[in-house]
């Protein structure tokens, strides 16, 4: 059902799908808003992140309340008795194997993001600690916990509760696998219509805008890596055919579709990961590292209630606004992309299968992640010689591989980490195509393939023009201010997918259809007394046939 | 739990009526147990000889009238009856394309004592309120009878009208028996020693275990979902 092998009479490849309305009113928005930022980039640039910082100073407090109330509603629901909903119905069966799953869950939920930041976010906080001393034991301590914090259960609380209310709507009620759908207990049959096409809009440009400053910035980096490692020129020539590389392989595989191309990328790119993990635990400080990953995890259990409720109320200080703050803003913008992912790749699932899956085992495969890759820069500085620090804050697309260099085999980290980044890349790309593509036809979960190819190609040339034209930093703290109106959408998601799940009676209720034919008849007064014994003797032995154990019932075919 | 419970089996009960020329007169409950169109109840609320129908309850989620002044039951006949643990299988004579959830069944055997279950009928349809209502109760016994058939205690009385409805399991949502009728102790005095001792008016009910119900409908050779 996913792949494009069944090409029938009626799925030619020049076959369209498309929302009149959200397809094109989007795809006009993308282009013009790619001409304005180009034109006018360094004025909107100013104004975004303007915008942005009055958001974090003004809304902060909202962001940490709403994180918090997300993950507590994803507990509860775990715990709730509406966890044995299975998506799809009882008798669907989940699409893809449980490794698949979680390779597609990880590859689109984290994506590029930890390769860099597993580095050098626990160095900025080391270095510059906002609840310790800096570059004490506590400070490396706290710095894990931070970074923890950052991204571990509440993002992957946000991306549960968006997959699993698109899931749920979507497979179980039957509306178009599409964000709108979600709030159809709050609007009904109003999803249809306008207000329906501006929540799939929205979510279709911020979700292009989100992936497309994504792909633009990070070929930078992965440009300045392979600078440091092999000399090869940081000039937008590279940049560009980087882009282009990466696009063409995110084409092939949204092309592919999702059972051939999307899935078979992530597993691979999941292999080389834990490959990446692997040698870097076996090469790097392991007995520090296998020390860390416990005293992390319960220190960030012991301190999760304090740190995910701390909103510097009495240090009067605006630490969070770059860090905590932000990222819960810049989780929140990407959840409408990573949720509609997650949902499409959840079929058959339970609910609470779903919530421990979506929930604990990315945020696990996190830490374990940060701590091999932070923890190892920690000794370094903590305990070796030192400059992981000097190098996160002077370039750091390259703190990475200075952190390789420390260890044998350098040449073959070093290689294998542009690898994975670059497949990150591609399985972040991708699967954001996919979901464009699913939202523009209308919540059709397997797009034609005219539609896989214009939006994947679209978002190439998207991040093209702006890297050259200039405006990506402006484009991606515009993406990142919708998660303010997000954060209301998320809460109103809550309390809509609470009535929908309480009001959901089974995929298949009994049912039986109006029976018309036969003739009316008028009821009448019938009491008779209850014959509670009748003809059965339940009580007493037969003397017989009684002790013989167990003892077949007694049935014939009734012959009236 | 309990909603969903309710919710999920109210569509499964059926009041069965025996047709008599213009007039449908209630004999008891009944509930779908596949979409070929079976259903399962109380051997005993059947007459010897009549034409027989199911009639489905109004549309439930609100105020319904109390009674339905006239109603059009589907045709039914009797394919088996257990008369010794006293379930009979019904089949729809026309195909109407019903729906049945799968994972329906339960296993008595299995299901603790003191669950929480809820049984399902028309209690009032004799005095012709047709509409369905639930009872909660707890699995007060699973006993051997003499016979050593699987009887069912659960504490809550009931009427008339549920005898040949579900008795469900609240906590994995399937049906685990057929409700009989009331259970009366003195009975039992009565079929070893043939007089009946007086008896004081019991709160527990009894169910026959759903097993017997599964035997009926594998002899028909339906499969079980």
């Amino acid at each position: 059902m996913t792949d494009t092998t069944d090409s029938s009479e009626s799925r030619r490849w020049y076959t369209l799908d498309v929302h009149p309305y959200v397809f094109f009113i989007s795809s006009f928005i993308i282009c013009a808003s790619v001409l304005l930022t180009i034109v006018f980039h360094s004025r909107l640039d100013t104004l975004f992140a303007s915008l942005q910082a009055g958001i974090a100073n003004l809304a902060g407090w909202f962001f940490v309340l709403t994180m918090n109330i997300i993950l507590v509603f994803v507990f509860v629901l775990l715990f709730g008795r509406h966890g044995n909903v299975r998506l799809g119905g009882d008798d669907a069966k989940p699409e893809f194997s449980r490794l698949a799953w979680f390779s597609m869950l990880f590859s689109a939920g984290m994506g590029i993001g930890l390769l860099f930041y597993g580095v050098a976010e626990p160095m900025f906080h080391y270095i510059a600690s906002p609840l310790a001393e800096s570059g004490t034991p506590d400070a490396a301590r706290t710095a894990m916990d931070l970074t923890f914090l950052h991204w571990g259960l509440h993002p992957w609380g946000v991306y549960t509760l968006v997959g699993l209310s698109l899931a749920f709507f979507s497979f179980n009620k039957g509306l178009p696998l599409s964000i709108r759908s979600v709030f159809y207990p709050l609007l009904g049959e109003k999803i249809y219509g306008p207000i329906g096409n501006i929540i799939d809009i929205l979510a279709t440009v911020a979700t292009l805008f989100g992936v497309a400053t994504s792909l633009g910035l990070g070929v930078q980096q992965v440009n300045a890596g392979i600078h440091y490692l092999f000399g090869i020129e940081q000039s937008a020539t590279v940049q560009l055919l980087l882009i282009a590389g990466i696009t063409f392989l995110a084409t092939w595989s949204v092309v592919a579709g999702l059972n051939a191309g999307i899935k078979r990328l992530s597993e691979i790119n999941l292999i080389m990961a834990v490959l990446l993990m692997f040698f870097v635990l076996i090469l790097g400080p392991t007995l520090f590292i296998l020390n860390a990953f416990g005293e992390n995890i319960g220190y960030y259990i012991q301190n999760l209630p304090r740190l995910a409720t701390w909103n510097e109320t009495y240090e009067d200080t605006t630490w969070q606004h770059g860090w905590t703050v932000f990222y819960w803003g810049w989780w929140i913008a990407w959840s409408p992309f990573v949720g509609m992912f997650i949902a499409r790749v959840s079929y058959g699932r339970t609910v609470r299968e779903f919530i421990l899956g979506v929930l604990f085992i990315p945020t696990l495969i996190t830490f374990v992640w940060i701590t091999i890759f932070g923890n190892t820069a920690i000794s370094i500085e903590l305990l070796g010689p030192g400059g992981i620090a000097q190098a996160v804050q002077d370039n750091l697309p390259v703190s990475l591989f200075v952190l390789l260099e420390h260890f044998p085999l350098a040449a073959v980290t070093s290689f294998l980490s542009v690898l994975v980044i670059v497949t990150f890349f591609v399985t972040s790309s991708d699967s954001g195509s996919m979901v464009i593509d699913i939202i523009t036809a209308g919540g059709n979960p397997d797009p034609p393939v005219l539609q896989r190819l214009f939006w994947a190609i679209l978002e190439g040339v998207t991040a093209a023009a702006l890297l050259v034209g200039g405006g990506l930093m402006a484009l991606q703290t515009a993406a990142i201010t919708t998660g303010l109106p997000f954060a209301l959408v998320l809460l109103c998601m809550c309390y809509s997918l609470t009535k929908g799940l309480k009001e959901y009676k089974g995929p298949l209720g009994f049912m039986m259809p109006p029976y018309e034919h036969g003739t009316r008849l008028i009821t009448e007064y019938s009491y008779a007394a209850p014959a509670t014994f009748g003809r059965r003797k339940f009580w007493t032995a037969k003397s017989r046939r009684s002790t013989s154990g167990k003892k077949r019932p007694n049935t014939g075919k009734q012959e009236d | 739990m309990l909603e969903s419970v309710r919710l999920r089996y109210e569509g499964c009960c059926m009041m069965l009526m025996s047709i008599e020329e213009d007039r449908g007169i209630f004999l008891g409950s009944a509930f779908l147990v596949h979409s070929k169109g079976y259903a399962l109840t109380a051997a005993h609320i059947l007459p010897n000889k009549a034409e027989l129908g199911l009639v489905p309850a109004q549309p439930a989620g609100s105020f319904v009238p109390l009674t339905m002044e006239q109603v059009t039951p589907v045709p039914v006949e009797v394919v088996r009856r257990d008369t010794e643990h006293d379930v009979a299988l019904l089949k729809l004579i026309p195909d109407l394309g019903i729906a049945v959830p799968s994972h329906i069944m339960g296993n008595p055997a299995e299901t603790p004592l003191g669950t929480t279950v809820m049984s399902m009928g028309f209690s009032f349809a004799h005095y012709r309120l047709h509409s369905v209502v639930s009872l909660q109760a707890t699995l007060s016994a699973k006993v051997l009878s003499a016979h050593q058939a699987h009887i069912l205690l659960f504490d809550t009385p009931i009427h008339p009208g549920d005898a040949g409805g579900p008795l469900i399991n609240a906590r994995d949502e399937r049906i685990i028996g057929v409700v009989l009728g009331p259970f009366a102790a003195s009975d039992l005095v009565a079929e070893s020693t043939g007089s009946k001792p007086d008896s004081a008016s019991s709160a527990i009910s009894q169910a026959i275990s759903i097993e017997y119900g599964i035997e009926l409908m594998k002899q028909e050779g339906l499969d079980l979902l």
